[in-house]
């Protein structure tokens, strides 16, 4: 249905910042995403997901700063919004319509066919079930019939705000794998989530955004570089933690304590040596091992919601 | 436009059917009460004179004395009818899908509003059948000669009674539309329309006796009558386009404005 396509980057945002109040729900972000592959924007709740989609929608004005949607400015929707789909946020239905019929509702606001319906149904997988009231779907179906509503205008860009929430684990890979799917058909799709493991296998880039501000902006592999790995080392005895901050203190090797052991970020090719000094100095360890930060951890750790150990 | 006119019809045509039907309720009610629950002076000359009842009923204007009597029933019906569209997008969160559909927000309102308007047109249209039907079916019970209802200059006074009960019945549905959009919930708009009508301005009209001459629901009775001893149709009709204008334009630059955060 929509062929137009502009070049250029899908979303291009230039210390955007919207504020309510004395409150600021994004602060100076700035942030390019380019065309096509599936796109996670995340951050834990409150962090400006939402507020921000609601920009890139039209639904809010930025209070200052810039942006571009499909190299449109982003105060004025109308240029581009045909070419947009979005689920924002709980998919709303009518509980009492089927499926179809809610659908067929919104397809003509869309100006959208039977025949596109027909389509965005066998995509979200509910062809059979599309003649039950609404009322009757479960959660995850719920989301999958949003999902479909925003297809309808069979748009270059759609944005799906938290597709996620509520799902159950059967629900949340349901999602994902219509995601990837979705990804490979050429469209850019931007997802929100406050879990990055819920959309992580989905996503060929992420935005990460903390307190309104951009954390982090690049392919998923790349936060994988930016974990820590931490040498740890539990003494069999208490009364030895001391004596051992001391020798780690007097090799210069940084270090942090929780009370039952050190964590020593710097030294994880140092266990040997670790290992050896502390026996020669009569300190006994019951633990010596590498943690190795996972990419939730890191993603936690960038938003500050890791809680310390 | 057209695209918001026909999905707001499709969306709102269970509430719209509801809305028409309890129009041609109220119709049928107070046109039943006006007919035979009237208490008709007793004494010498009495149902017979002008001022008589009987006598009103009988003329011209007595085919559409009930829709007429109904005016403000309809009209409130109206304002409900009005702020649930305009305040249930924002309560069930539907006004996302709207804009993300329609961008353009003036489009999706100005076809809200058509498609209201349209229901009410409808709603008044049956109710005046109704209330024609419901007249020549109770003239005979309540002794009323028919003979003037059928002549051309009844036909002419019931038409000029449809349509202002209709017009007055729009801006009344104009006024729920712009009390829901400020305050975005149907029940505080309707609260507030019903709370006005009933308290605010007769509380009013007692401190300034003169002000039910161009408030709104005075106005709207102005119109509805076809004028006054003081203020003549064409000064209610001015009057009550000034305040259709004022409500509209509220409402649009209100939902124009506005971040949609719900």
């Amino acid at each position: 249905m929509n062929t137009t396509t502009t070049p250029g980057p899908s979303i291009e945002l230039q210390a955007l910042t919207k504020q309510f109040g004395s409150f600021t729900a994004v602060n100076d972000l700035s942030v390019g995403i380019e065309r096509g592959g599936v796109v996670g924007l995340l951050g834990p709740n409150g962090a400006g997901k939402s507020t921000t989609i609601r920009m890139l929608l039209g639904l809010i004005a930025p209070t200052s700063g810039s942006g571009r949607v499909l190299g449109h400015d982003v105060t004025r929707p109308s240029a581009y919004m045909h070419r947009v789909g979005a689920l924002v946020e709980a998919p709303v239905f009518y509980p009492k319509l089927s499926g179809r019929d809610n659908l067929r509702n919104l397809a003509v606001l869309a100006g959208a066919g039977d025949e596109r319906i027909d389509e965005v149904l066998d995509i979200v997988d509910l062809t059979g079930r599309d003649t039950d009231p609404a009322g009757d779907y479960s959660l995850g179906m719920k989301q999958r019939l949003g999902i479909a509503a925003s297809l309808l205008k069979d748009p270059e860009l759609v944005i799906l705000d938290e597709p996620t929430n509520g799902l159950d684990p059967a629900g949340i890979v349901e999602i994902r794998e219509l995601l990837i799917r979705l990804g490979q058909s050429g469209k850019t799709i931007i997802v929100s989530s406050h879990l990055l493991a819920e959309i992580q296998a989905a996503c060929d880039r992420l935005v990460i955004i903390n307190r309104g501000s951009l954390v982090f902006e690049g392919p998923t592999h790349e936060l994988l570089d930016r974990s820590r790995n931490e040498l740890v080392l539990v003494p069999e005895s208490r009364n030895d933690m001391s004596k051992l901050a001391a020798l780690l203190d007097d090799k210069g090797i940084p270090f942090t304590t929780n009370g039952v052991g050190l964590r020593a970020p710097d030294a994880t090719a140092e266990s040997a040596f670790v290992n050896r000094l502390a026996f020669e100095h009569g300190v006994t360890l019951r633990e010596l091992r590498v943690d190795v930060e996972d990419l939730e951890d890191v993603f936690l750790r960038l938003t500050n919601t890791k809680e310390t150990t | 436009m057209l695209r918001t006119y026909k999905s707001e019809l499709i969306r709102f045509r269970r509430t719209a059917l509801i809305g028409a039907g309890i129009m041609a309720a109220f119709t049928a009610l107070i046109t039943t009460l006006t007919f035979v629950g009237f208490d008709e002076p007793t004494g010498p000359g009495a149902g017979r004179g002008p001022g008589s009842v009987v006598t009103d009923l009988a003329s011209i204007d007595g085919l559409m004395a009930g829709l007429a009597s109904a005016a403000t029933m309809i009209g409130i019906v109206a304002l409900a009818l009005f702020a649930t569209s305009v305040a249930r997008d924002y309560e069930r969160g539907t006004i996302r899908q709207l804009l993300v559909g329609e961008p353009r927000r003036a489009f999706v309102l100005g076809g809200k509003l058509a498609a209201l308007v349209t229901v009410v047109v409808a709603g008044v249209a049956v109710s005046a059948i109704i209330g024609i039907g419901a007249a020549f079916a109770l003239a005979p019970i309540a002794d009323v000669s028919t003979a003037a209802w059928t002549t051309n200059a009844a036909v002419s006074a019931a038409i000029s009674t449809a349509v202002n009960v209709t017009i007055a019945t729009m801006v009344w549905g104009l006024a729920g539309a712009v009390l829901a959009m400020v305050t975005r919930s149907a029940s505080t708009a309707i609260t507030a329309g019903i709370g006005y009508l009933l308290v605010g301005e007769p509380l009013l009209t007692l401190v300034w006796d003169t002000s039910s001459d161009w408030l709104v629901s005075g106005t709207l009775s102005t119109f509805t009558d076809g004028g006054t001893a003081l203020v003549s149709y064409g000064q209610s009709a001015v009057l009550l386009t000034l305040y259709a204008a004022t409500f509209v334009a509220a409402t649009f630059v209100v939902f124009s404005r506005r971040d949609i955060t719900d």
